[in-house]
């Protein structure tokens, strides 16, 4: 992997962390949905894997 | 806080401690040595993964661990950010530079330059900013009064680790307070207090670093002097619960105690030939010394201030914090509702602090004619390429944290080790904190991983929580001296790159010996004096 696409992935998986914080917090204490709390639980796996490689 | 919860069985605590166990091995163990946001980032996937089939979460409570895991990085993270930027600030205008370039021209004597530099003035380094900065700043300057690069990067790494705790403004010191639950009135002074000795110990290493047992014995009765005037002035500021300039006020007493006793012949540190420093080391702007460290001297008055207790009221209800409900997993173990979790307080956490004391000095600096344009933008450019690897290693490894507390893995862990170790248990509870730092580069980073660890194994002895939480964060913050990534920092500033195993392996002994006297005053605190 080049160094450019490299240290877009790492600020990629950085801002997934940070907007999907608010959506978990959302779905699984204010609106108790199953399918959005899933949703946001697979964006946050997401950013981690995008860290895992990017790192 | 919890009920039933998994059982202790092998099996489960081999479960329980697979995130952990797979965060150190993949970042120490043979050629892997994983960054630490990678490794925390599969923590926490295996953490998730062993959450929901083995310890009976659902997906609600794996996003409300994470969530939590993310409300206390932000508390931390916050501090990261305003911190470095402040650091970035000062430095685009050539104030760090004017900083260290004042503290050469004040000390002569080679053990007093380490004493002062080494030690005390790293310490406020890492009282004002910390994340590497300390050894970044004084490694280079110590090569440049004549030592040698791998004594000038040894004596940075060790001189600055009894700072880290209370340095980069309280950030691991909140950690440590969050994590595990305790008051920070209680925590904060016992904390300081144990400091002490440790403390001093590094004193003397930084003196035998410099000169051998000979330096030792030439300045034996100045080290006691400066290590107790730091101590002291450390627990008198964590006393009024200025928790966040603790390392700053103790590192700036520090320099000025030890620069008084430079003056004093026959205390071992007296000299009397000036530094020559070289003229392209000296800054070219105008900036003066009160100009460089006005940000700080704001920081400073403004850290007071909140402290006053009509401004802590008044601001007790300005505060951003998430509330979380009940969990309870299917193995029933259960975890309290809280109220504004991790809360940034904008009156007193040190985030906003700092940004006020950065738009003041930003006013001053207009006003005065020096600032100069495009500081601003170049500093936030700065920080932003420097905080993103943090920030996502703090992000990743604080969720795996809290979501092995939120299930009860942690809890399981602490129960097991407590019945492994038993009574001997204080005086391996800081080699958990170094091993964390090692592993992190970081004290927070440390205590958020081992934290809640270290409680849950206290609880299940029956010992002393604060003095536990205490001696963790201690141990972590003394771990310093040999975290790689610091090590790294300091060997290519010294110009020493691809040598690091030069600089740990002379760092390493002085790191157990100060670590080892936090065991044994740990072990003493608990079974001695029954605390």
């Amino acid at each position: 992997m080049t160094n450019l696409r490299q240290n877009k992935l790492k600020q990629i998986s950085l801002w997934i962390i940070a907007v999907d914080f608010p959506v978990m917090y959302l779905a699984a204490v204010t609106f108790e949905s199953t399918v959005l709390t899933l949703v946001a639980l697979a964006f946050m796996a997401l950013g981690a894997v995008a860290a895992a490689v990017a790192f | 806080m919890s009920g039933d919860g998994p059982e202790l069985t092998v099996t489960n605590v081999a479960f329980a401690a697979i995130p952990v166990f797979l965060l150190i091995v993949t970042m120490l163990v043979g050629k892997l040595k994983w960054s630490a946001p990678r490794a925390g980032a599969v923590s926490w996937l295996a953490a998730v993964v062993l959450s929901v089939f083995v310890f009976g979460a659902d997906q609600s409570i794996v996003v409300i661990g994470s969530s939590k895991g993310l409300s206390l990085s932000l508390f931390v993270l916050t501090i990261i950010w305003t911190s470095v930027l402040l650091y970035n600030v000062i430095e685009k205008m050539g104030g760090i530079s004017v900083i260290g370039t004042t503290m050469t021209r004040l000390v002569r004597d080679p053990l007093a330059q380490a004493l002062i530099v080494g030690w005390a003035f790293s310490g406020l380094v890492q009282g004002v900013a910390g994340f590497g900065l300390p050894v970044a700043v004084v490694a280079p300057l110590l090569l440049m009064m004549g030592f040698s690069p791998v004594r000038a990067a040894v004596i940075a790494l060790v001189g600055h680790s009894w700072a880290v705790t209370y340095g980069s403004l309280g950030s691991s010191f909140y950690t440590i307070q969050l994590v595990s639950g305790l008051d920070p009135d209680t925590l904060g002074p016992h904390m300081a207090a144990m400091f002490a000795v440790p403390t001093i110990v590094t004193g003397f290493a930084v003196a035998h670093l410099q000169g051998g047992f000979g330096a030792i014995r030439k300045g034996w009765f100045a080290i006691l002097l400066i290590g107790g005037a730091i101590s002291v002035s450390m627990w008198l500021t964590t006393v009024v619960g200025a928790y966040q300039v603790a390392a700053v006020v103790a590192g700036l007493v520090g320099c000025g105690v030890g620069w008084g006793l430079s003056r004093i012949p026959r205390l071992g540190l007296y000299g009397d030939q000036p530094v020559d420093l070289k003229p392209d080391n000296q800054s070219p702007n105008s900036l003066t010394f009160n100009l460089a460290f006005l940000p700080y001297y704001v920081l400073f008055a403004l850290s007071i201030a909140s402290q006053i207790p009509v401004v802590r009221e008044f601001g007790s209800d300005l505060r951003f914090g998430l509330d979380y409900p009940e969990t309870i997993t299917a193995k029933g173990f259960i975890i309290s509702s809280v109220e504004a979790y991790a809360p940034i307080r904008f009156l007193n956490h040190p985030g906003p602090l700092i940004l006020a004391s950065l738009g003041i000095s930003y006013l001053v600096y207009r006003f005065r004619g020096v600032w100069h344009s495009g500081v601003g933008i170049s500093a936030a450019k700065a920080t932003y390429s420097q905080v993103v690897s943090n920030s996502v290693g703090v992000g990743t490894m604080v969720m795996m944290a809290l979501l092995m507390t939120t299930v009860g893995m942690t809890t399981l862990l602490g129960e097991a080790i407590a019945r492994a170790t038993g009574p001997a248990f204080p005086l391996l509870s800081p080699y958990i904190g170094v091993l964390g730092t090692f592993m992190t580069g970081s004290n927070t980073n440390s205590n958020a991983m081992f934290g809640a660890l270290q409680i849950g194994t206290a609880q299940a002895l029956g010992i002393g929580l604060v003095t536990i939480a205490a001696t963790h964060s201690i141990g972590a913050s003394f771990g310093s001296a040999i975290a790689m990534s610091k090590v790294m920092a300091g060997t290519v500033l010294v110009g020493l790159s691809g040598k690091e195993r030069d600089v740990l392996v002379k760092a390493i002994p002085y790191c157990i010996l100060v670590v080892l006297t936090v065991g044994i005053q740990a072990w003493v605190i608990i079974n001695v004096l029954d605390e």
